[in-house]
């Protein structure tokens, strides 16, 4: 068991860690002043030397000036739209984002013709935050110059930053096209096209870039690299990418989260044994979460640092102590869990850790004491419905059945939409031969809980002890979940079952149409149901339709190999059509299987252990 | 319009669903043409007046204390009424000087009561007892007696003087080493003349005393349990030539049954299962495969019960097998099979397809919902001599009443069932109508069936664990005809053990055969009891196990025949 932190959420990705690549904002190329004509030569010449001037206090990164300097341009009639680019972009160093969103607007009133304002107009809004309109003004600037790099690359990035990745790798593709090897485009491009479920390809475009010296983007890139490795699940290579992230920054948890589960999910022992130390001064909720994470992947011995280490920064919590107690159980110091966990109950006694106690107790072969504290666990806390399971479990676990049978009947009374109190409350009746009373329970854990896998296993246990005569009452109650769940096989095939069952009883010579209608049906709704394939089987068998019956059990066998039951009618059936071969040879797979099945039965029976509990000492005379 | 029309056309006319109840209210209450048996327990009067001891340890149960408690039907003194032997336990405790368990031999008196004359019989002896058979194997006209031990088995021979003498040393039946020997039946299996010997045998020795539950004492405590035999060491059948001169040997390997995988086995069901006039042998076995040792005619057999289909349930789930009996129930000519097994289990009725081969039908003949207590002794009888043999079980939990620490038993525990069969494809449940006896709950074990006195119903004697006999006398008088038939053997073995007898009546052909051993661990009456139904006469066929073959017809009905092999009828005697 591991207990769930909230906390903890999804583990963190690399690509969830990246930011949204801003463009650069343009310049160069279309940031000269316009050509003057011949009446505004003066005027121009001043222009320029403004340009000139606010360009060189811009890369000085004197921006107040530059801005004051492009205002009084602006002032004195100056209506170039160069000054107004510089002006946004002075205006945006500033973080006047308001005043910057109006210089390029007027930019692109000045040159409508011309990209450079969408450009960085966009740019501008992606810097806000403000995706879908910078979206808006890239496309702008892409339809006026269809091959302009910052607009394919503006576009790429806004449309992947709104979650639109395979419209972004369109547009990121012909950036790439554009500047073939630029590094910032690759990047998002593979970016994207993760995200947008091409790990693959992803990786392709990694391959054609390289990590760049400057170490900021250099984790970006195996970060990411890492990402779609684990895509792919390519944990080794994953593993190693995050392990050069987490070598360039030691400090970030995120990378050593990421890098902690591919190293654990890549099943090695070299990448599970050599992990990094992790980052230092982790907060107590990043000890735990990193515990979990390394408990999940049974790296028990891993995850005891962890777990102690978020003790001794925070003594109360539970969590953690619950944690520390599984993963010392689960490298062989149970004593060691049992000290710590009653430790914890003399300071603060709960429900949580009473269970664990019962647990750790219980797989120490303490019994008794562990039936105890899962009754007190109970008691402590009585609403909460996996304590008395547990509790009910403990007793038919240990063949005390008396005491099983009240826990859940307490526990169905209690929790009377918990399927599962009801499968406890099921079992304790076939335990004491409780039959009706066990279809009964068996039947309305069916009803809460009709998808449940779980509970349709059990359920159909009842069609190995159910008498004819207690069908009546439970085939209406399947009659209606069938009808409620009409694509369900698995209901379609108890109810088929349970009708076979119950008019097979009545003699040799019943009509089976309709059980054979529903066994048919889940077949139809799941063709290698082998249970409903065999039960076909038995029902052909029944109206002597040999070979039909014969090839329900092929059909068996072939989706369940291991069915002794299908080898053994299999065999059976050939008997009686004189097939003596191969009756004989079916029958000799089945005692194989049967003597497989038998071993299992045995081991299981052999770990059986009873107990009974202390009744109160009689007072003495 | 009968009453199977009347329904029909019910059903016909859209209620359907009425069809079952009716169906068993119409037995329920009692038509006027049905009868019903009144089986009333009269043991005590009757004087059956010792209780089978299984003690365990005062604060432990061990496997043993659930097995035992056959019981034996027989007339050891050839004065023509059936007299009955009771095999005993013993304890894990000190019995008082004189009070020790024994088996006992019950006299009839021929007046409804019975006289305990085990010592002066020469039968008292204490120990586990187990089984019992019976047979006259050195043919001298008087049955002996055979009685299986957890320990060493007994060969009584009856002095034809109301005595018997343990010969076990000197007929070579003295096994060696302990054994938990459990049913036993006399067969001719070679045809010879000389009634051979076959022994089952349960759970391997060591374990008789294994801890089998949980020690009420242990509260507050862990305690290890066993529960069931599963995973415990098995153990092989035995088989014991008659050499012709009063001795036995050893051929359980030379007939080839040590080939057959260990088993836990209880009660073998001697019969011709193929019909070619040799004794096959059936082995109820608890938690393994049942076997079916075919008879080669050479003095070997060969083991094909899974191949015939009567060595699992329909699924190929080994069962608690416990008793086992076998009957013609359907009129077919060939004899079908009846097996008890332990609790939540069905018990198994194999229908007999031919050559040896079988199907399960316990589900659509209706036997699918006798799943209460665990079911040992059983047998075939025809209560209400319509022709149709009906099917009796005897049940009883592990534990008698009172013993045991774990098992919360229903109170439908533990009771006899009754099982009339309707048309010879259906049985329905008639306990609750069958008389004051089935309203009992008893801890029983063996069983055993016979005319025992002398009426033309079959009686039954019980044998109940920690408690007295059972003695179930049907005192519902007959409306039907019947027949019972008494084989004496010349060139076949004097007790005939093995003949077959057909009866003919009212165009209904019934077939029974002599058996030694059968239901569980239990000797029934030799006699063969034939209901005939509405019949005055029958007409009666006689295939010797030597292999001749006599016909006898317009037997009147209502008594008794004596056949002699070769000499025909030589007594008739109508009750």
């Amino acid at each position: 068991m591991i207990l769930s932190y909230p906390a903890i959420g999804r583990i963190v990705t690399v690509a969830t860690l990246v930011a949204v690549t801003i463009c650069i904002f343009e310049i160069a190329s279309a940031a000269s002043p316009q050509t003057p004509t011949a009446q505004a030569t003066v005027q121009a010449t001043n222009i320029q030397a403004t340009y000139e001037q606010a360009i060189e206090l811009l890369h000085r990164g004197k921006s107040a000036d530059a801005l004051g300097l492009l205002d009084a341009a602006i002032r004195a009639g100056a209506r170039d739209p160069s000054l107004y680019n510089l002006k946004g972009l002075a205006a945006s160093e500033l973080g006047r984002n308001a005043e910057a969103q109006e210089s390029f607007r007027t930019v692109i009133r000045l040159s409508p013709k011309s990209a450079m304002g969408y450009n960085n107009l966009g740019v501008l809004l992606s810097k806000l935050g403000r995706y879908q309109d910078a979206t808006a003004a890239f496309r702008e600037a892409h339809v006026r110059d269809p091959r302009n790099f910052t607009a394919l690359l503006g576009l790429g990035t806004s449309l992947a930053a709104s979650h639109n990745y395979d419209e972004a790798v369109k547009y990121l593709q012909k950036a790439w096209d554009v500047r073939p090897g630029d590094f910032q485009t690759g990047y998002e491009w593979a970016h994207a096209l993760l995200e947008a479920k091409q790990p693959a390809v992803a990786k392709k475009v990694l391959n054609q870039i390289s990590a760049p010296q400057e170490t900021d983007s250099a984790v970006k890139y195996y970060s990411l690299a890492g990402a779609v490795a684990e895509s792919l699940q390519d944990s080794p290579v994953a593993s190693q990418s995050y392990r050069q992230a987490y070598a360039l920054s030691p400090s970030s948890y995120e990378i050593y989260l990421a890098l902690v589960q591919s190293s654990l999910s890549s099943g090695d022992a070299p990448s599970r044994e050599g992990l990094p130390a992790p980052p230092a001064n982790l907060s107590a909720s990043q000890n735990l979460a990193l515990g979990l994470l390394l408990l999940s992947h049974d790296a028990y011995q891993q995850a005891i640092p962890r777990f102690e280490q978020a003790l001794q920064q925070d003594d109360s919590n539970e969590m953690a102590t619950l944690n520390l107690a599984l993963a010392y159980r689960n490298v062989g110091k149970t004593s060691t869990a049992i000290d710590l966990t009653r430790r914890k109950l003399d300071t603060k006694p709960t429900a949580a850790l009473y269970n664990m106690l019962a647990e750790l107790e219980e797989g120490a072969g303490q019994y008794v004491d562990a039936v105890q504290n899962y009754q007190t666990a109970v008691e402590l806390e009585p609403t909460n419905e996996n304590y008395y399971f547990d509790l009910g479990m403990e007793y038919l676990s240990h063949f005390t059945f008396g005491p099983a049978l009240e826990v859940y009947r307490v526990g169905t009374k209690k929790f009377p939409d918990s399927s599962r109190q009801y499968l406890g409350l099921a079992f304790s009746h076939y335990a004491v031969r409780e039959y009706k009373e066990a279809a009964d329970a068996f039947t309305k854990a069916l009803e809460l809980d009709p998808d449940s896998p779980a509970v349709l296993k059990a359920w159909n246990t009842v069609l190995s002890f159910l008498a004819p005569a207690n069908w009546q009452g439970i085939l209406p109650r399947l009659s209606r979940l069938v009808a409620a769940h009409p694509q369900s096989p698995d209901l379609a095939f108890s109810y088929g079952a349970a009708l076979f069952r119950s008019e097979f009883a009545k003699g040799p010579k019943v009509a089976l149409d309709r059980p054979q209608s529903f066994l048919g049906k889940a077949i139809t709704l799941r063709p290698n149901f082998a249970a409903a394939r065999l039960e076909l089987g038995a029902l052909y068998a029944a109206q002597n339709q040999n070979q039909k019956a014969v090839d329900e059990y092929l059909e068996a066998i072939r989706e369940d190999t291991k069915s002794d039951v299908a080898h053994y009618r299999l065999g059976q059936i050939y008997r009686q059509m004189n097939k003596l071969d191969l009756a004989t040879q079916e029958l000799a797979s089945y005692q194989e299987l049967s003597r497989l099945h038998q071993e299992e039965i045995k081991r299981n029976r052999s770990a059986i252990q009873q107990f009974v509990l202390s009744q109160p000492s009689k007072p003495s005379n | 319009m009968n009453r199977r029309q009347w329904l029909k056309n019910l059903a016909a006319a859209g209620a359907g669903s009425l069809l079952q109840p009716l169906c068993a209210r119409s037995f329920a209450t009692g038509i006027p043409s049905a009868y019903f048996p009144r089986y009333v327990d009269v043991a005590r009067e009757a004087g059956l007046l010792a209780k089978t001891v299984l003690v365990g340890h005062e604060s432990k149960d061990f496997l043993l204390s659930t097995t035992g408690g056959g019981i034996a039907l027989f007339d050891y003194d050839n004065d023509g009424w059936l007299d009955i032997f009771v095999v005993n336990g013993w304890g894990l405790t000190e019995f008082p000087k004189g009070k020790e368990p024994t088996n006992h031999l019950y006299h009839n008196n021929r007046n409804g009561t019975f006289t305990d004359v085990t010592e002066k019989a020469g039968l008292l002896r204490h120990g586990w007892g187990q089984g019992v058979c019976v047979g006259d194997y050195d043919n001298d006209g008087y049955l002996d007696l055979f009685v299986t031990y957890f320990g060493a088995n007994v060969l009584y021979h009856n002095n034809g003087n109301a005595t018997f003498t343990d010969v076990t040393r000197e007929s070579g039946l003295l096994q060696s080493e302990e054994h938990w020997n459990t049913g036993a039946a006399f067969v001719d299996y070679n045809r010879d003349g000389h009634l051979d010997l076959f022994v089952c045998n349960y759970v391997d020795h060591q374990y008789g005393l294994l801890l089998y539950d949980s020690n009420p004492a242990l509260m507050g405590q862990q305690s290890p349990v066993l529960y069931g035999v599963a995973g415990l060491k098995g153990t092989k059948n035995l088989l014991y030539r008659n050499n012709g001169n009063g001795t036995f040997t050893d051929v359980s390997d030379k007939a080839g049954l040590l080939k057959a995988e260990p088993t836990f086995g209880f009660t073998p069901c001697v019969g011709d299962y193929d019909n070619d006039g040799w004794p096959d042998i059936y082995v109820a076995d608890d938690s393994t495969p049942s076997l079916l040792f075919m008879n080669n005619r050479d003095g070997t057999f060969r083991e094909s019960g899974m191949l015939a289909g009567v060595a699992y349930d329909a699924n190929g789930r080994t069962q608690g097998g416990m008793g086992a009996d076998s009957a013609d129930y359907d009129g077919d000519g060939l004899l079908d099979i009846v097996k008890t097994n332990f609790s939540d289990e069905m018990p198994s009725l194999y229908h007999n397809d031919g050559k040896g081969f079988f199907a399960d039908v316990t589900v659509p003949a209706g036997l699918a919902g006798e799943t209460s207590s665990v079911k040992w002794g059983t047998g075939f009888i025809d209560f209400d001599d319509d022709g149709r043999p009906d099917l009796m079980i005897v049940s009883g939990s592990i534990y008698s009443p009172g013993s045991g620490t774990h098992h919360r038993l229903p109170k439908t525990d533990s009771k006899l069932i009754l099982l009339r069969n309707l048309d010879g494809s259906r049985f329905v449940n008639v306990s609750d109508q069958a008389g004051p006896a089935f309203a009992e709950s008893r801890c029983s074990r063996g069983a055993a069936f016979g005319d025992i006195f002398n009426t033309g119903r079959i009686d039954i004697a019980i044998n109940n664990l920690n408690d007295y006999p059972s003695l179930l006398r049907n005192q519902s008088p007959p409306t039907n005809a019947w027949l019972l038939v008494k084989l004496i053997g010349t060139r076949t073995n004097r007790a005939a053990i093995g003949s077959r007898v057909s009866v003919d009546a009212n165009n209904h052909r019934q077939v029974q055969e002599v058996r030694s051993g059968g239901s569980f661990c239990s000797q029934n009456d030799l006699r063969l009891h034939f209901g005939l139904g509405t019949a005055k006469d029958a007409r009666v066929q006689v295939r010797w196990l030597g292999g001749s073959e006599e016909t006898f017809e317009h037997l009147p009905a209502n008594r008794l025949v004596v056949i002699q092999e070769g000499k025909g009828i030589v007594s008739q005697e109508a009750f």
